[in-house]
């Protein structure tokens, strides 16, 4: 019963955490971070782990990710991990995105190609900062901590033990500084890609294609609204944007474009920096 | 490490090195082979094609379409059934850089249903100056397989098919187009023509189970059994 109890209260602690945590405070948080410029290691991963400190993946750190995952996770993302915890229904009744079914084998974030699996880092990315207006990030949760919910994640997906290089998305050239040249290409780039088929002329979300798009789960999931950089899921600098535009999302509606900006990654750099400037 | 558990150690080796061997397919010159030929049909009413709801694009689209989901020809024979093998381990070779066309013309995919094996690179092409997104989807559950933005003409774009079993294509952009890539291990497998009819050739002699598969009449399993130089029929009607 004692032990019931502290579900419940910890059920009521998740739900105000992810209300809270999720729809304010990461939010701030994300504008905080860009405008005091700090960087978690490169976003777009990624042979070598930039961060050193991680613990060996075995069955002793996936058992330990076990444990924090039960603590931490399964509210949302269910005992099974089937993205059907008692929260889950209070998240989003009838549109997308409800939590991942993180069996699924399907990711979301990626810096790979679709179909692929994530690497390490993406799933670690996520963990820390969340998914903008749906999932708290666990940036105060100790780094080694996190890495090993990474373990057990992908002890959930038998694949992983089957597929260990997947094809990753080069990230070709950097940051193109704004100006008003490179905007301007962005735009072109952003009708001749069509963007707007979905996105909206004006990047609001409304395009005409915008009603009907469902994730894998049979949700509504509109194209997101352009203009408003911090509710990017997928993270609002540039190389998140490059990765999200490069990679889709995989379980959404968003398709990859990386085979169509192979050969003139410039053209994607400006798109990032035209989809920037609509929240300006 | 004491021996013994270098023993098992090997015999762990040994018994995953013939696990993996197991399921890949061998490719061998095919000597006193034989063919599976036949028809497939559907008896009884043919159950009308749905009209799609054309809501966006009409100007590429058309304004009206219609489903190419039961194609029969005034003999019974149904088109776009897929006649496939079910386990062979070794035979006839085949071009493991074929590219499988697969088009998105006019709202509709081109073929509707076309057979692959896994590991061959489907060649998906926009013939249509709209947006197309190739979103395949793998097993019943439908998971994302991969999801392909198409936004400009008559670009091929190759994308491996790396898992077996049926394959579901959509297009995000528009609700109602829909396709099949039925994926195999092997070459045995065929889309039937428009008078139902199928050929599998270059089989090597033995009994297979062998599978007739429709995107909307379901499937079946059939034992065949093939002979040196002869042809084994395999005849299927679905319906009534």
């Amino acid at each position: 019963m004692k032990k019931y109890t502290r579900f419940i209260n910890s059920l009521s602690a998740a739900i105000v955490l992810s209300l809270v945590a999720g729809f304010i405070g990461v939010a701030q948080a994300a504008e905080t971070k860009a405008k005091a410029g700090v960087k978690k290691g490169p976003l777009m991963p990624i042979k070598v782990s930039p961060y050193k400190k991680r613990p060996a993946e075995n069955a002793k750190t996936v058992a330990a990710g076990r444990v924090i995952y039960e603590n931490a996770c399964i509210y949302c993302h269910g005992i099974e991990a089937k993205g059907d915890g008692p929260v889950a229904f209070y998240l989003s009744r009838d549109t997308a995105p409800r939590p991942r079914d993180l069996t699924s084998g399907v990711f979301k974030f990626r810096s790979t190609a679709s179909g692929e699996l994530p690497m390490d880092e993406d799933i670690f990315r996520t963990i820390t900062r969340g998914v903008t207006g749906f999932m708290p990030g666990f940036e105060g949760m100790p780094p080694a901590d996190r890495w090993k919910l990474v373990y057990y994640i992908k002890s959930l997906v038998p694949d992983f033990k089957e597929i260990t290089d997947p094809e990753t998305i080069k990230m070709v050239g950097s940051t193109i500084p704004s100006s008003a040249v490179s905007i301007r290409r962005g735009y072109e780039v952003y009708q001749e890609f069509k963007c707007w088929e979905c996105h909206g002329g004006g990047g609001r979300g409304d395009g005409k294609k915008a009603p009907d798009l469902k994730d894998d789960w049979g949700f509504r999931l509109p194209p997101r609204d352009l203009t408003r950089l911090n509710s990017f899921k997928n993270g609002s600098e540039p190389a998140d944007l490059y990765r999200t535009v490069m990679a889709g999302f995989d379980g959404g509606a968003m398709p990859s474009y990386a085979d169509f900006f192979e050969g003139s990654e410039k053209d994607a750099w400006h798109l990032v920096n035209y989809i920037r400037s609509l929240s300006e | 490490m004491s021996n013994k558990k270098l023993m098992i150690c090997i015999g762990a080796a040994a018994v995953l090195i013939m696990a993996s061997n197991a399921n890949a397919y061998k490719a061998i010159d095919v000597v006193n082979g034989g063919s599976i030929s036949g028809k497939i049909s559907f008896k009884g009413t043919v159950p009308a094609n749905p009209k799609l709801e054309i809501t966006k694009d009409k100007e590429i689209c058309g304004s009206s379409l219609t489903a190419d989901y039961y194609i029969v020809d005034g003999s019974g024979g149904l088109k776009n059934a897929v006649v496939a093998i079910e386990k062979i381990d070794q035979g006839k070779a085949y071009e493991k850089k074929d590219i499988i066309a697969f088009d998105n013309k006019k709202c509709m995919f081109v073929p509707h249903v076309t057979t692959a094996v896994k590991g061959q690179k489907l060649g998906i092409n926009n013939s249509d100056p709209v947006l197309h997104n190739t979103h395949l989807y793998h097993g019943k559950k439908l998971k994302t397989m991969y999801n392909i933005a198409l936004p400009l003409q008559d670009r091929v774009i190759k994308k491996p098919l790396r898992k077996d079993g049926v394959v579901t294509v959509k297009c995000d952009a528009h609700e109602w187009m829909l396709g099949y890539v039925y994926v195999v291990k092997h070459p045995y497998s065929v889309v039937t023509a428009a008078d139902g009819g199928f050929t599998l050739s270059d089989v090597p002699a033995g009994s297979y189970k062998v599978k007739v598969w429709h995107e909307k009449l379901g499937e079946t399993t059939q034992n065949v059994t093939v002979v040196a130089g002869g042809t084994a029929t395999l005849n299927h009607s679905f319906g009534k």
